[in-house]
C-alpha cells in the first residue's frame, strides 16, 4: 500500500509546486532544500494530495513530525500519507 | 541555476537591496535570503555606499513572515535557536551598518518582516491599505518573537504602544504606524521608491531629512499600573494562552525598565521564542494556517487575480453604502468605486446591491448582492452571488459567499475582500445561511443553559475553560438582536422567552467573576457544534471543512489553541461525548445526539 501512494504523491507535488522541479523526483528530495517549498507550496500541496487520495489531509502534524525542515522529504510524507490511509481513526485526543 | 530572492543596484552612492522570494506571490524572509543579506552586507565598502535601501519587488507584501515550516519543525528549544542563527546574524549585520539604513516598506509588513525594519535606522511605507504592520506570533500562533521585537518595540514606542501591537494584536496601516513612531515616513504609493532614494541621499549628505517625521521620545508609562492591568487581562485569558502572553509580557516590561539593549536581552528573548514554539498550544494554533490557505485554494480553485477591481455599488441602499464605506476606508491599491445608477457601466465591474432589493431579479445574474444583518428566511440565491455578512457591523471581518453553484463573481468577490483583510469562505447554502447555522449551534446550548437556571458566570468561566478568548457579549455588541433571535428560534430555543434579553445578557470577558465550569455545557457545545459541521458537509452546504473552521475562527473566535473546529472533532472525541450523551440531553436536541453517535460510529475524522 505504502509503495502505491508514491506516484500520486508525484502528482500532488508538481501541481502544488511554484519553483521548477527536477525531471525525476525522488523520495530523498527535500521539500525545503531540493524542491524551493515555502508554507504557502505546503498549503498547496495539502489540497494537491486530497485530489489525488480524496480525502482532506491537515500536513501540519506531518511539518512538526521532523525535527528540521531539511528532513521534510517525499519520503517521508509517503511514510505520512500511508498512515493515514491505512486504517487511522481519530487523531490525537 | 536557481533564483536569488535579493537583488541589488547601487546609484549615486546609495545601494537598493529588493527582496523578491522567488515563486511566490508574498515575501517570506527566508534561510537563503538570511544567506544573502549577510553576504551583500559583509560586501559593502562604506567608503562608497553611503547609504542603504531595503524594499520589495512584490506590490502586495513587504515581508509576511519566515517560513513557518521552521516553527512547524521544531522540536526542541535547541533546535529554534539553531535554525534562525541565519536570520538573526543577517538582521544583526544588517543594524550594525555604520551607514544610513531605510527600509521602504510597499504591501503588508507582518512579524519578521516588522522585525527586520526595526533593524534599520529608518522606515518609509507607501500609504495604502497593503501597507499594514503586525505582529503575527502571539496572535496568530500564541509564539513569542524571535527576532528582537519585544526588546526593540518598547524603547521605540513605549510600554503602551508596544503592549497594544505586540502582545494584543493591533494591526496598523501606515498612517496609524507613523502616529505610533514605528515608522519615519508616510508617503502615497506612488511616491515611495522616490522618497526613499530621496531620503537615502539626504541623510548621506546631511545625516538627516526634510522628508522624515522628527521622532520624539516614547510616551511614558506608569509601568506598575498598567502592568496591572495587562496581568490582570492575561488572568482573564483561557489558562493555557496565559504563559506565552505572560511571557512576552515580561520582556516587553523588561525592556522598557531599560535603557540599554544589549545581546543578552536579545538572548533571552530567543529563550522564551524557543521554550514557546514547542508548547503543544503553539504547534496546534501554527496549523491553523494551513487551514486558512486550504480555505483560500477550496474557494478561488486557481480563479485569476485580477491586480485591479471596479466596483459599483447601488448608493440608494444602505449595506451597499455600508460596503463601499468600509472598503474605501481600507485603501486598498486597485480598487475603484462608482454607483451603479451611473451609465454606462464597466462590463467587468462588480455590482452590488441590497439583498431583497430589486437586485436579484434574473436579469442581473452578474450582481452580487449584500445583506449585513441576520436573515432568517431561506437564502435567494436566484439573482447570483450573496454577500453574508450579519457579523460586520459588529466588527467582525467574515463574510458568507453564498451561491449556488461556483461563479466568477463570487471568486471575484473573494479576492477582494481577502485583499481587503477580510476572511470569507463560500458556500451553497439550502435551508439557510452557514453562517446562521454555526450561530443556532453555538449559541442555543448557551440559552438553553441560562433558561435551565445557570448562570452567566458559569457560562463564561465554562468557555474560558474550552479556550475562547472572546465570548459572545464581547462580540454580539452591534449586532440586531431581535433579528438575530429569529435566526434561533427556529433552531430549536424555542420556547424561550424574551430571546433577545437573554442574548444581550450573555456575558463577556469583561465581566468574568469566579463562575464554576459546568463540563455538561462543554460538551454540549461541542456536540452542538459537530452537528452542525456534519449536518453542512452531509447536505452539501459547503463543500469542504477548512470552510467551517474558518468561518467557527472568525464568528465565534474558536480557540485558536485548538487548531480549528474540524480538526479538534475527531471520532475520538465524539465517542467521549456520546459517552455522555444523558448529561448534555437537556441543552442539545436528539439530532444532536444522533448526528454525534454516527460520527462516533463512522471512523472518519473530518482530516485524516
Amino acid at each position: 500500500m505504502v509503495g502505491e501512494c508514491l506516484p500520486r504523491i508525484v502528482n500532488a507535488v508538481r501541481g502544488a509546486a511554484s519553483a521548477p522541479l527536477p525531471v525525476e523526483l525522488r523520495e530523498e528530495h527535500s521539500f525545503v532544500l531540493d524542491l524551493g517549498f515555502d508554507s504557502l507550496a505546503m498549503a498547496r500541496l495539502g489540497l494537491a494530495l486530497e485530489d489525488q487520495f480524496g480525502f482532506p489531509i491537515l500536513l501540519d502534524s506531518w511539518l512538526s513530525s521532523q525535527s528540521d525542515p531539511s528532513a521534510l522529504t517525499i519520503g517521508s510524507l509517503r511514510v505520512f500519507v500511508a498512515s493515514r490511509i491505512e486504517g487511522h481513526e481519530g487523531a490525537a485526543a | 541555476m536557481k533564483a536569488q530572492p535579493l537583488s541589488t543596484e547601487t546609484s549615486d552612492g546609495v545601494l537598493t537591496i529588493t527582496l523578491d522570494t522567488p515563486a511566490c506571490p508574498v515575501n517570506i524572509f527566508t534561510h537563503e535570503a538570511a544567506v544573502q543579506l549577510l553576504g551583500i552586507v559583509g560586501g559593502i565598502d562604506t567608503r562608497r555606499t553611503r547609504a542603504v535601501i531595503f524594499r520589495s519587488a512584490k506590490p502586495h507584501s513587504f515581508v509576511n513572515g519566515a517560513s513557518l515550516m521552521l516553527a512547524s519543525a521544531v522540536g526542541k528549544p535547541e533546535d529554534l535557536t539553531r535554525l534562525t542563527a541565519p536570520i538573526r546574524q543577517a538582521y544583526r549585520a544588517l543594524g550594525d551598518l555604520p551607514i544610513p539604513t531605510i527600509e521602504a516598506i510597499r504591501g503588508s509588513c507582518y512579524g519578521c518582516g516588522v522585525e527586520l525594519a526595526l533593524r534599520c535606522k529608518f522606515r518609509v511605507a507607501g500609504d495604502s491599505y497593503d501597507a499594514h504592520f503586525y505582529m503575527t506570533e502571539i496572535a496568530d500562533y500564541l509564539l513569542v518573537p524571535t527576532f528582537g521585537s519585544t526588546q526593540y518595540l518598547p524603547r521605540m514606542l513605549g510600554l503602551e504602544s508596544a503592549t497594544n501591537f505586540l502582545l494584543w494584536g493591533e494591526r496598523w496601516p501606515a498612517r496609524r504606524a507613523l502616529e505610533h513612531g514605528l515608522i519615519d515616513g508616510c508617503f502615497s504609493d506612488g511616491e515611495l521608491d522616490a522618497a526613499a532614494q530621496q531620503v537615502a541621499r539626504d541623510l548621506a549628505r546631511d545625516g538627516t531629512s526634510p522628508l522624515l517625521r522628527v521622532r520624539g521620545a516614547p510616551a511614558r508609562s506608569d509601568v506598575e499600573a498598567f502592568g496591572k492591568r495587562t496581568r490582570e487581562r492575561i488572568d482573564r485569558l483561557p489558562p493555557e494562552y496565559r504563559g506565552v502572553y505572560a511571557t512576552c509580557y515580561a520582556l516587553i516590561e523588561r525592556a522598557v525598565l531599560k535603557d540599554t539593549l544589549d545581546a543578552e536581552d536579545l538572548e533571552a528573548e530567543v529563550q522564551a521564542s524557543a521554550r514557546s514554539v514547542v508548547a503543544p498550544i503553539s504547534k496546534a494554533s501554527v496549523g491553523f494556517f494551513f487551514v486558512r490557505q486550504l480555505n483560500e485554494q477550496v474557494s478561488l480553485r486557481g480563479a485569476p487575480a485580477p491586480s485591479t477591481f471596479h466596483v459599483r455599488c447601488d448608493m440608494s441602499a444602505e449595506a451597499p453604502r455600508y460596503f463601499r464605506a468600509e472598503l474605501e476606508g481600507r485603501r486598498i491599491r486597485g480598487l475603484t468605486f462608482d454607483d451603479l445608477a451611473a451609465r454606462p457601466g464597466s462590463p467587468d465591474a462588480l455590482e452590488v446591491r441590497a439583498y431583497g432589493s430589486a437586485g436579484l431579479e434574473s436579469s442581473s445574474a452578474r450582481s452580487l448582492a449584500i445583506c449585513d444583518t441576520p436573515e432568517p428566511a431561506a437564502p435567494d440565491l436566484g439573482g447570483g452571488p450573496v454577500l453574508y455578512a450579519p457579523a460586520w457591523r459588529g466588527g467582525a471581518a467574515f463574510v458568507e459567499i453564498a451561491y449556488p453553484e461556483p461563479a466568477a463573481d463570487g471568486q471575484r468577490a473573494f479576492r477582494l475582500l481577502a485583499r481587503a483583510g477580510i476572511h470569507s469562505i463560500t458556500t451553497r447554502p439550502k435551508n439557510t445561511f452557514v453562517t446562521n447555522a454555526l450561530l443556532r449551534a453555538y449559541l442555543t446550548p448557551q440559552v438553553a443553559f441560562l433558561a435551565a437556571g445557570g448562570t452567566r458566570w458559569d457560562l463564561a468561566a465554562t468557555l474560558l475553560d474550552l479556550g475562547f478568548t472572546r465570548l459572545p457579549g464581547d462580540w454580539l455588541v452591534g449586532w440586531d438582536l431581535d433579528r438575530l433571535a429569529l435566526v434561533l428560534d427556529r433552531g430549536g430555543a424555542r420556547g424561550v422567552t424574551g430571546l433577545p434579553t437573554t442574548l444581550a445578557s450573555l456575558p463577556s470577558t469583561r465581566e468574568l467573576e469566579g463562575g464554576t465550569v459546568s463540563p455538561s455545557l462543554e460538551n454540549a457545545v461541542l456536540a452542538s457544534l459537530l452537528a452542525f459541521a456534519r449536518a453542512a458537509l452531509r447536505e452539501g452546504s459547503v463543500v469542504h471543512p477548512c470552510a467551517i473552521d474558518v468561518a467557527a475562527r472568525e464568528l465565534i473566535d474558536f480557540p485558536l489553541g485548538k487548531t480549528s473546529l474540524c480538526r479538534y472533532l475527531t471520532v475520538t472525541r465524539a465517542r467521549r461525548l456520546g459517552d455522555q450523551a444523558s448529561s448534555i440531553a437537556s441543552l442539545v436536541g436528539v439530532h444532536v445526539l444522533d448526528s454525534v453517535q454516527q460520527y462516533a460510529d463512522g471512523k472518519r475524522d473530518f482530516y485524516r
